[in-house]
């Protein structure tokens, strides 16, 4: 899978804030279909990148998506594209009930008669839940239904790459685990994923390729089946 | 102590007026919800309601519901022009919001000049939307241009209510509200839904405007009490549904024609800023957040 032409390809991307450099040149690329994650020591610079990508903060460097030039078009023409990211903390309108943020994540959807509610069903199978809570406003419910529900919204928009940024953050094991499971199922359908995640035994479990980001940069690009363990790991963050 | 036709009239009075200031306040919150940028030329749409409808019936003698329709429309697009050349130009190059905030003055003294070059300096007004009146019930007069100020009030917050609650870009501007990097990630265009903010923003203010002036006048400075009365019902109010600020507003209006029955008019504005102190003080959300309890 990683033989075919990029999805999403980085070159050289690198942001600062002010005088700090919180992304030294940076690239990757995620191939159609292909599920990369992206582990890294906390403060390595893997939201920077994430937010780079996405355009919700100035960067250097060049962004191509199916082979065109995206880096100067602004975050939501990115979402137009397909390029939609479920960002960390999630993101969601808390005082908007779970119908409403899903309406809103199919904001760019043709307005097809049916379509909304075909998204809608398509979202309910993977997350029953969040039928169940539909009504109900987002900020009144757990963590892992806000997290369901921000992958769910992310899903409306039907994307080409969905980027995720921690999303098992905060919450229970088991709960990650279903999470994290049901986005492998979407990969499998063919979803290009790029997944920043801390649980890298999970991460690794469903990711194809792996990048490494320690202080501001790539250290390492491999296959996941080549890191056996945790001592890998640690030696690819810290050499 | 004033006796009860000159309390109920004062009611009347101060419900005429408070509508009035609650569609300036919704104006205030809506810009306030979808960017944090308290606009203070919100005022300056109220002047610039009556000026532009005196202007189309007094010079192009237009019958006065085109004239009403049209100035709304000019006012909306003046509140966009704003949005393009002002705030956009800041707000892309990343501007503290208190410099935005100030740039709203600087604009409100802009547009006063200009209207001072161009329409004059004085005041103006024209006839109530329907003849006769006022209405008599006993010695209390009701002028008929409240009852036109009470129904514009009212279809107009039921079809703001309807528009962020059904509407896709309704909710797209609700959105932009609670998390515009949320927004734009999801394919919402945040900068242009800025621009329908101030479009609606300074399109309830035209209204609140051509509706008023037939009772008052108009004149080029008559923005910044409005402006600053509307914000006072936009606190009392907490900057939240257009219900909310209709409130405000109200409330705010019926206090002020209260205090002048009461304390003489001279007591107006300090019945009202003080009553801003207390909402301020144990309400720092609106009347609408509750009582917040000390922590």
């Amino acid at each position: 899978m990683t033989g075919a032409a990029p999805l999403i390809s980085v070159q050289n991307l690198a942001a600062s804030y002010g005088h700090i450099e919180a992304l030294r040149p940076t690239s990757l690329h995620v191939a159609p279909g292909e599920f990369v994650t992206i582990l890294g020591p906390n403060g390595a610079g893997k939201t920077t990148l994430l937010r780079a990508i996405t355009r919700l903060i100035p960067s250097k460097g060049q962004v191509l998506f199916n082979g065109q030039d995206v880096t100067g078009l602004k975050t939501h023409d990115l979402a137009k594209l397909g390029i939609i990211m479920v960002m960390e903390g999630r993101g969601l309108f808390g005082e908007m009930s779970v119908r409403e943020n899903l309406q809103l994540g199919a904001y760019k959807m043709p307005s097809t008669p049916g379509e909304m509610d075909r998204r809608l069903d398509k979202v309910f199978t993977l997350f029953p839940r969040l039928k169940e809570r539909i009504d109900q406003q987002a900020s009144s419910m757990s963590g892992g239904e806000q997290q369901m529900l921000a992958v769910g919204r992310a899903l409306m928009a039907e994307p080409k790459l969905l980027i995720l940024d921690e999303p098992s953050l905060g919450l229970a094991p088991r709960v990650a685990t279903e999470i994290l499971s049901t986005l492998g199922a979407l990969n499998k359908e063919g979803l290009g994923i790029l997944l920043v995640e801390q649980k890298a035994p999970l991460a690794l479990k469903l990711a194809q390729r792996v990048y490494i980001l320690s202080s501001a940069s790539v250290r390492a690009e491999l296959p996941t089946h080549e890191i056996k363990s945790h001592h890998d790991l640690a030696r690819y963050y810290f050499s | 102590m004033p006796s009860g036709v000159e309390l109920i009239q004062s009611l009347v009075n101060g419900l005429g007026v408070g509508l009035i200031y609650g569609l300036i306040a919704i104006g205030f919150s809506v810009i306030y919800n979808a960017s944090g940028i308290v606009n203070f030329a919100q005022g300056v749409f109220v002047m610039l309601g009556g000026m532009f409808a005196h202007t189309i019936l007094t010079r192009y003698g237009l019958p006065m519901w085109l004239s009403a329709i049209l100035s709304t429309i000019l006012v909306a697009a003046a509140g966009v022009l704003v949005q393009i050349f002002v705030i956009n130009p800041m707000w892309r190059r990343n501007a503290p919001l208190f410099a935005i905030i100030l740039a709203t003055l600087a604009v409100q003294l802009l547009i006063e000049q200009i209207v001072i070059l161009t329409l004059g300096d004085q005041p103006r007004t024209y006839p109530e939307f329907t003849a006769g009146g006022p209405l008599k019930i006993g010695a209390i007069a009701i002028p008929y241009q409240l009852f036109w100020i009470l129904g514009c009030g009212a279809v107009m917050v039921f079809a703001l209510t309807q528009f962020f609650e059904r509407t896709r870009m309704g909710r797209a501007l609700r959105a932009c509200a609670q998390n515009r990097e949320a927004a734009a990630l999801l394919g919402i265009p945040v900068e242009r839904m800025l621009v329908v903010a101030f479009a609606l923003s300074a399109g309830l203010g035209g209204v609140a405007g051509i509706l008023i002036t037939p009772t008052q006048y108009t004149a080029y400075l008559i923005g910044t009490p409005f402006g600053i009365n509307g914000f006072i019902a936009a606190i009392i109010g907490g900057f939240g549904s257009p219900v909310a600020g209709l409130v405000g507003g109200i409330f705010l209006g019926v206090i002020q024609s209260e205090a002048i029955v009461f304390f003489g008019a001279g007591f107006k504005n300090i019945v009202s800023l003080t009553l801003l102190l207390i909402v301020l003080l144990f309400f720092p959300k609106g009347l609408f957040g509750g009582f917040q309890k000390k922590t």
